[in-house]
C-alpha cells in the first residue's frame, strides 16, 4: 500500500533519444519488449471492456432474483447460467461482469484521490522545503503509523459504507507514498541545471512546477499509479470481505467473496469467478507497472 | 548520531499524542453508541437504562474532558477498561499480543527464508526457466487476495485432506509430550503464516532479484572479479551483502504493518490475536480498546522506523544523519 | 438469554428434494412423541400430556445411544464472540449466557415442553390469593466454595436487580401494579415473595434469573471485585480459566446437588464466525456449534455429524415500522404492504426452506398462540393495490411508482418511496432485496440499506428510520416477556392505550385460559394496526459430532443444549 520506491530516485534522464522523439515514444518502445507487460495490458483491455460494455455483455440483470430456481442454494453452471447462480438465483456471470465496474472504478478513483492529495503534498513539500516540508512529512509519518486497515474501517463506519466512501477512505490513506515520491523527485531535481537556468530567467513558481518539475515525475507517478490501483483493488476486496466495504446488493468482486466461505464446499463457482477476476486485474496492473518501471529505468533495459 | 537518535525519540511523544487525538476523534465521529451494545439489539431500549450505562462508562462527559481524563490515566500507565468486558485494556491486549507477534514474526521469517534464495537465484540465472517461473509465482503471490488463498487452503487441508487444524494456536486438549506439542503448534501455524506472509514473500523475492541485479552491475563487483576472486566469494562477500541491506530494512519496516494487517488472517483462522480484538472492538464501538491498540501500534511503527534508520546508518557508511 | 420450548408441533415445508435441484438437501425425519406439559389452571399447576411431532435433520445415521459414562471433555463452538462479562446480573447476551448457564443456577428452570422444573428451589407454592409465593430451597444446594445457598442469596440478587439506577443489563420487571416485589427470608432456606397483586409471569421470570452468592459479591459495586473474573456459582460446573479470544474452561462441580455431572470438563472455544466454525467441526476441533440453514448443504454426507433443528424456533423475523414516519403512518398502507408480502419467497430465498411463515405478533412458543385465521387476506397483489389506491397512492404518470394524491401530511406528487434498513447484514440482509422486488409490483420504490449495528442503532434510537428488518426470540411460553418490545421507547412509536391496558390485565391474571383471551384480543389489534409486519419463524440448527449425547435421549431441548442441562451431557469417547 505504501510505495517505498528507493530505486528510481528521480533519475529519469532520457538516453538514446533521437532528435524530435518524445520521451513517451521511447518508453513505449521499451515497454513493447516487456512480454508480461503486454500480456497484462491485453487482460486489462478485456476487463475494461467488460466493465464499460457490461449492460450489453451481461445476459441478465445482475440484481434480478429467481428464488424459485435457486431455492436458497447456489446453482451450478448450466447453459442458461454459464457461471451458475448465487443463493438468490441471480445470474453469476452478470454479477461478475457488473462487478468489474465497481471493483475497477474503486481502484481508479481511490488512486486518483491519492494522486491528487499526494502530488499536492509532495509539491508543496518538495518545492518550498523548510518548515512546510518538515510539517508535511510529520503528518505523513503520523498517518503512516496508524494501522491502515483499522483506520479505513473506522472512516467507513463514520461515512457509512457506500461505493464512493470506500474509494474515499482508501484514497485518503494511500496518498502518503505518492507524496514521498514527488517530494523525492523535486528534491533531487531542484539542483539540476535546467532548473537553475529556469529560475535565472525568472520563471514563476507555478509555471516552474507545472512545466518543468512535474513532467519529469510523470513517469514515476504512472508506475506508482498502476501499482496503486492493484493495491487498491486488493484492499477493497479485503474490506468488502470483512463486511466493511461495499454492501449488498451492490456487488464488487470482493463482496461476492463474502458468501464464498459458506459455500466453499458445495459451490466452487461462488469463490472461483470473482477470485479469478481480482487476481487477473491485480496481476495485470502489476505486470504493466513492472513493465513501465523497467522501461523507464535505462539501466535495466534487457537484451 | 546520538543527537539525532535522541531528537527522533523525543519527537515520537508529540506524534503519539497527535495520533491518539486523531483516533479518539475519529471513533467518536462514527455513528453509534457503545452503550447500545450492552443491550440486545433485538429488544427495545429503555432510555433510562441507556443513560445509566453511558454514565458508568463515562460517556456523559463532553468529549475533550473524556480525552483529558484518558490521557491523564495513560501517562500514569493505565490504559483504562474495556467497555464490553470491563477488563483492563492492557490485559486484553497483552493476552493476545504474543499470538499476533508470533504470527507476524513467523510470517516475516518465512518470507525471508523463501525470498532471499529465490530472488538470488533468479538474479543470477536471469531469464532462465527458474527466473520466469519464480517471477510468475511472485506475481501471483502479490496479486491474489490472501483471504481467498486462505479459504482455499482450509478447504483443501482441513476439509478434504483433514491433515491440518482449522482454528486456534493449539489443540484442545494440548498434547503433553514436548515434541508432540511442537508438532501440534507447527500444524496450527503453517497455514496462517503462509497466508500472512504470502504477499511479502512474493514482493521481497522480486525486490531481492532486482536489488542483486543492480548490485552485480556495479563497478566494484567488476573490480572484485578482476582481482581474481572466485565467483562464490564475489557473490557472498560483496554482492549479496550489499543487496541484502535494503531488503532487511524493508523487512524490518514491514513488521509493524504485518501486525496491523493480520485482521483478515486472524478472522479466517480464528487466531486469538490483536487484529481480531480490534475488529470486534470497532464493531462494538469499544473506544478504550481501539485507543489502546492504535496507540500501541503507532508506537511500534515509529520505533521500528527509528530502529531501521539506525541500523541502516550503522551498516551503510555512506548514510549520515546530522 | 432464555429459551422457551413448547413442543406443540413442528412441521417443515417442502422437505424432500426438489426435482432438478442439483444441490443436495439434507435428509429429514419426522418423529412423534408424547411429552408432559405444565399448565396453570386457576392458580395451580397441572400436568397434562401432549403429543408432539419433532423434526430431526440427519446427515448420517446416528449410532444407538450408549449408556451414560462419566468423564471426558466436551468442546463447544461459540461464534458470538467472547463472553462480555462473567457476572450473571450483567449478562444479557448469548455468549455469556451459554457459559454462565453451566456455572449458575436458577430457582426454577425450564424443562422440555416448557414446564418448569425445580432447580435451586425444591418446591414452591402460591398463597390462596396468588399474592404470595414461597420457594423452598434445597438442603443440599451449595456454592462451589462449600457455603450453602440461602434465602439471603436470593434476596440479595433480586434486590440488586430492582435497583433503578443500576447499569445491569439483565433486568426483568420485578414489580407489579407499580409496586416492587418485597422479599422476606422466612428461614435460611425459605424465601417469600410478597406482591401487590397476583403476577402471572413471576415463575417464568424466576426461570430466567441466576442467583448470586451474597458472601462473594461486592455489595457496593457488584461489577467490581474478584467475583467478576472468578465467578463462583452453584451449578453443575465450576469456572476454571478464560483465555481471552481463545477458550473458556469449566470443570465438574463435585459438590453439585443432583450428582456430579457426567463430563469432566466443558471447553467453550471462541470462533469468529459460523463459516470458520464448520471446518473446525468437521476436523473434530469442536464438538458442536450452531449453524445457519444455508450451511446445511455443506454438512451433508459427513458421517460424523448429526444436525438437529434448534428447537428454539420461537425466533421470529419481522419488519418493524416507524408508525410516525409520514408515508407509513396510515395503517391502510401498512396493511397493503403486508398483503403484498409473499412469505414463500422469503422462506426459500433467505432460509432455504427452513422457516415457517408467520402472521402473528406472538411466536408459536407462547402458550396463547394458536393457528388462528388471519384477519387479513393472504398474499394478494391486487387487494394490496386496491388498498393503496384507497389510501391516496395512485400512479398517474405511468412510471410504475405511485405518488401521493390527497394523502394527509404529504404534498401531492410525493413519490411512494421510503427506506428499509437492517442492523445485521448476515442475518437479515438477504430479506431486503426480496422486499424491494416484491413491493415494486405494487408501485413502491423501496430503498434498501444494510448498516452496522452501531450505525443502525443510532438511526433507530432517534426514530429516523422508516422501517427496519429485525427479529426477536426465545421469549418462551410466557407472553408477558414480549412486553419489553412494546414499552415506552419502542422503536415503532406505537402507543395504544387499549393495548397497554391489555398488557397490564394479562400480567395480573393468573388463570391461563383467561389470560389467553386477553392476549388474543391484543393479537387482533396488532393484526389490524400492523406496527410490525411478521414474516417468518426461522430455524437455526445445532450440528454436533456423534460422540456428544444428552442423557435421556431426545432431550435436545431449547437453545443450546449445554446451557440448561449441562449435567446431563456426556461423550461416548474421550
Amino acid at each position: 500500500m505504501t510505495i517505498t520506491d528507493t530505486k528510481t530516485k528521480g533519475q529519469v534522464a532520457p538516453l538514446n533519444k533521437a532528435k524530435g522523439e518524445s520521451q513517451w515514444l521511447l518508453i513505449w518502445r521499451n515497454f513493447r519488449q516487456h512480454k508480461l507487460a503486454i500480456l497484462g495490458s491485453v487482460i486489462l483491455l478485456v476487463l475494461f471492456a467488460m466493465a464499460i460494455f457490461a449492460p450489453v455483455l451481461a445476459p441478465y440483470d445482475p440484481d434480478e432474483m429467481d428464488i424459485k430456481y435457486s431455492r436458497g442454494a447456489p446453482q451450478p453452471p448450466t447453459i442458461e447460467h454459464p457461471f451458475g447462480t448465487d443463493e438468490f438465483g441471480r445470474d453469476y456471470m452478470s454479477r461478475t461482469i457488473y462487478g468489474a465496474q465497481i471493483s475497477l472504478s474503486v481502484g481508479f478513483v481511490s488512486v486518483g484521490i491519492s494522486l491528487v492529495l499526494g502530488i499536492l503534498a509532495g509539491v508543496l513539500a518538495g518545492y518550498f522545503g523548510g518548515h512546510i516540508d518538515s510539517t508535511l512529512m510529520r503528518i505523513v509519518d503520523v498517518l503512516l503509523s496508524l494501522p491502515s486497515l483499522l483506520v479505513i474501517m473506522m472512516v467507513n463506519s463514520y461515512l457509512e459504507p457506500s461505493i464512493f466512501n470506500t474509494m474515499l477512505a482508501i484514497g485518503l490513506f494511500s496518498w502518503m507514498g505518492v507524496a514521498r515520491l514527488v517530494r523525492g523527485q523535486f528534491l533531487s531535481i531542484r539542483e539540476e541545471e535546467f532548473v537553475l537556468a529556469a529560475r535565472c530567467i525568472g520563471v514563476g513558481p507555478v509555471r516552474m512546477i507545472l512545466r518543468h518539475l512535474l513532467p519529469s515525475s510523470m513517469a514515476v507517478l504512472t508506475v506508482a499509479a498502476t501499482i496503486g490501483i492493484a493495491s487498491a483493488i486488493l484492499t477493497e476486496s479485503g474490506l468488502s470481505f470483512l463486511g466493511f466495504g461495499i454492501q449488498p446488493p451492490t456487488s464488487s468482486w470482493g463482496s461476492m467473496l463474502q458468501s464464498a466461505q459458506t459455500f466453499m464446499r458445495t459451490s466452487w463457482w461462488i469463490s472461483f469467478f470473482p477470485g479469478l477476476c481480482i487476481a487477473l486485474a491485480v496481476l495485470s496492473f502489476n505486470f504493466v507497472g513492472d513493465g513501465l518501471r523497467d522501461s523507464l529505468d535505462p539501466k535495466l533495459r534487457h537484451r | 548520531m546520538t543527537r539525532y537518535v535522541i531528537q527522533r525519540v523525543v519527537q515520537i511523544i508529540p506524534m503519539l499524542i497527535l495520533i491518539s487525538i486523531l483516533s479518539f476523534v475519529l471513533m467518536r465521529l462514527a455513528p453509534g453508541d457503545p452503550a447500545r451494545f450492552f443491550l440486545d439489539p433485538e429488544k427495545a431500549v429503555e432510555p433510562e437504562k441507556l443513560a445509566n450505562i453511558r454514565r458508568s462508562l463515562g460517556l456523559d462527559q463532553p468529549v475533550p474532558i473524556q480525552y483529558i481524563r484518558w490521557l491523564g490515566r495513560v501517562l500514569q500507565g493505565d490504559l483504562g477498561y474495556s467497555f464490553r468486558s470491563r477488563v483492563p485494556v492492557a490485559e486484553e491486549i497483552f493476552a493476545r499480543l504474543p499470538n499476533t507477534v508470533k504470527l507476524g514474526l513467523a510470517a516475516t521469517l518465512l518470507s525471508l527464508i523463501v525470498a532471499i534464495p529465490v530472488g538470488t537465484i533468479s538474479a543470477l540465472k536471469q531469464y532462465s526457466i527458474f527466473d520466469y517461473l519464480s517471477t510468475l509465482f511472485a506475481f501471483l503471490g502479490i496479486s491474489m487476495p490472501n483471504f481467498w488463498i486462505g479459504l482455499l487452503l482450509i478447504y483443501i487441508f482441513v476439509g478434504q485432506l483433514g491433515i491440518l487444524p482449522a482454528v486456534g494456536t493449539e489443540s484442545i486438549p494440548a498434547p503433553t509430550d514436548a515434541w508432540a506439542r511442537f508438532v501440534d503448534s507447527l500444524k496450527h501455524y503453517i497455514m496462517p503464516t503462509v497466508v500472512l506472509g504470502m504477499q511479502s514473500m512474493a514482493s521481497w523475492a522480486r525486490y531481492q532479484r532486482s536489488s542483486l541485479l543492480e548490485v552485480i552491475r556495479q563497478d566494484y563487483i567488476r573490480t572484485a572479479r578482476a582481482k581474481g576472486l572466485c565467483e562464490t566469494t564475489v557473490l557472498l562477500r560483496h554482492a549479496l551483502r550489499n543487496a541484502l541491506i535494503p531488503l532487511i530494512t524493508l523487512a524490518m519496516l514491514s513488521v509493524p504493518r504485518l501486525l496491523g494487517g493480520a485482521f483478515i488472517t486472524e478472522s479466517i483462522f480464528s487466531w486469538p490475536g490483536v487484529g481480531r480484538l480490534a475488529v470486534h472492538a470497532l464493531y462494538t464501538r469499544d473506544y478504550p480498546i481501539i485507543q489502546g491498540i492504535t496507540l500501541m501500534s503507532a508506537a511500534l511503527v515509529l520505533l521500528a522506523n527509528l530502529l531501521a534508520d539506525i541500523l541502516y546508518a550503522m551498516v551503510d557508511p555512506r548514510v549520515r544523519y546530522d | 438469554m432464555k429459551k422457551f420450548l413448547s413442543l406443540t408441533f413442528v412441521f417443515l415445508i417442502g422437505v424432500t428434494l426438489v426435482a432438478g435441484c442439483a444441490t443436495p438437501t439434507p435428509e429429514v425425519q419426522v418423529v412423534k412423541e408424547t411429552v408432559k406439559e405444565t399448565v396453570i389452571v386457576e392458580g395451580t399447576p397441572q400436568v397434562v400430556e401432549k403429543e408432539i411431532t419433532k423434526v430431526v435433520v440427519v446427515t448420517s445415521t446416528p449410532e444407538p445411544a450408549t449408556d451414560p459414562r462419566y468423564g471426558g471433555t466436551f468442546i463447544a463452538g461459540v461464534t458470538f464472540g467472547d463472553p462480555d462479562t462473567l457476572n450473571p446480573i450483567d449478562c444479557d447476551s448469548y455468549t455469556c449466557g451459554q457459559v454462565l448457564g453451566t456455572i449458575f443456577s436458577y430457582l426454577v428452570r425450564l424443562g422440555p415442553g416448557g414446564q418448569l422444573q425445580p432447580d435451586l428451589a425444591e418446591t414452591w407454592e402460591f398463597s390462596g390469593d396468588g399474592k404470595e409465593l414461597t420457594f423452598y430451597i434445597r438442603e443440599n444446594a451449595n456454592w462451589s466454595d462449600g457455603q450453602p445457598v440461602t434465602a439471603e442469596d436470593v434476596i440479595f440478587t433480586l434486590e440488586e436487580l430492582q435497583d433503578p439506577d443500576a447499569p445491569y443489563t439483565r433486568i426483568h420487571d420485578l414489580s407489579i401494579a407499580g409496586e416492587p416485589i418485597q422479599f422476606e427470608a422466612v428461614d435460611a432456606k425459605t424465601v417469600k415473595f410478597i406482591m401487590a397483586d397476583s403476577y402471572g409471569p413471576i415463575l417464568s421470570l424466576m426461570s430466567d434469573m441466576w442467583i448470586m452468592p451474597k458472601h462473594l459479591v461486592n455489595a457496593d459495586d457488584p461489577l467490581a471485585g474478584p467475583f467478576n473474573q472468578q465467578p463462583i456459582g452453584s451449578g453443575p460446573f465450576k469456572f476454571v480459566e478464560w483465555k481471552q479470544g481463545e477458550s473458556l474452561t469449566v470443570e465438574a462441580n463435585e459438590g453439585y446437588y443432583d450428582s456430579r455431572p457426567y463430563l469432566d470438563k466443558i471447553v467453550f472455544r471462541m470462533i469468529p464466525s459460523k463459516e470458520a466454525a464448520v471446518p473446525a467441526l468437521q476436523s473434530g476441533e469442536i464438538d458442536a456449534v450452531e449453524v445457519r440453514s444455508s450451511q446445511l448443504p455443506q454438512l451433508q454426507g459427513d458421517r460424523n455429524l448429526v444436525v438437529i433443528p434448534d428447537p428454539d424456533y420461537d425466533h421470529a423475523v419481522q419488519f418493524r415500522i416507524n408508525t410516525k414516519s409520514p408515508i407509513l403512518s396510515n395503517h391502510l398502507v401498512r396493511q397493503a404492504l403486508n398483503i403484498a408480502t409473499d412469505r414463500e419467497e422469503y422462506i426459500w430465498g433467505v432460509w432455504g426452506g427452513y422457516a415457517e411463515p408467520s402472521n402473528t405478533m406472538f411466536s408459536k412458543a407462547a402458550f396463547c398462540w394458536e393457528a388462528s385465521e388471519p384477519t387479513l387476506p393472504e398474499y394478494d397483489v391486487e387487494a394490496a393495490k386496491a388498498l393503496l389506491e384507497e389510501a391516496g397512492w395512485k400512479d398517474e404518470d405511468g412510471d410504475g411508482i405511485r405518488e401521493a394524491h390527497g394523502v394527509e401530511g404529504l404534498d401531492d406528487g410525493t413519490p411512494f418511496s421510503f427506506e428499509l434498513i437492517t442492523y445485521s447484514a448476515a442475518r437479515y440482509g438477504p430479506l431486503l432485496p426480496i422486499a424491494q422486488a416484491q413491493w415494486k409490483k405494487v408501485g413502491l420504490d423501496l430503498k434498501i440499506r444494510v448498516l452496522e449495528p452501531a450505525a443502525a442503532g443510532e438511526i433507530i434510537d432517534a426514530y429516523e428510520h422508516d422501517m427496519y428488518a429485525g427479529g426477536w426470540g426465545s421469549f418462551g411460553r410466557e407472553p408477558q416477556m414480549y412486553r419489553g418490545m412494546w414499552g415506552k421507547g419502542n422503536t415503532y412509536q406505537y402507543h395504544n392505550p387499549k393495548v397497554n391496558e391489555l398488557w397490564d390485565a394479562g400480567a395480573r391474571e393468573v388463570d391461563e385460559a383467561k389470560r389467553k383471551a386477553i392476549y388474543d384480543e391484543m393479537e387482533n389489534i396488532y393484526a389490524e394496526e400492523l406496527p410490525i409486519i411478521p414474516i417468518a419463524f426461522d430455524y437455526t440448527f445445532l450440528a454436533t459430532r456423534h460422540r456428544v449425547v444428552l442423557d435421556e435421549a431426545g432431550l435436545y431441548t431449547f437453545g443450546t443444549v449445554w446451557t440448561y442441562y449441562s449435567e446431563k451431557l456426556y461423550v461416548t469417547q474421550e
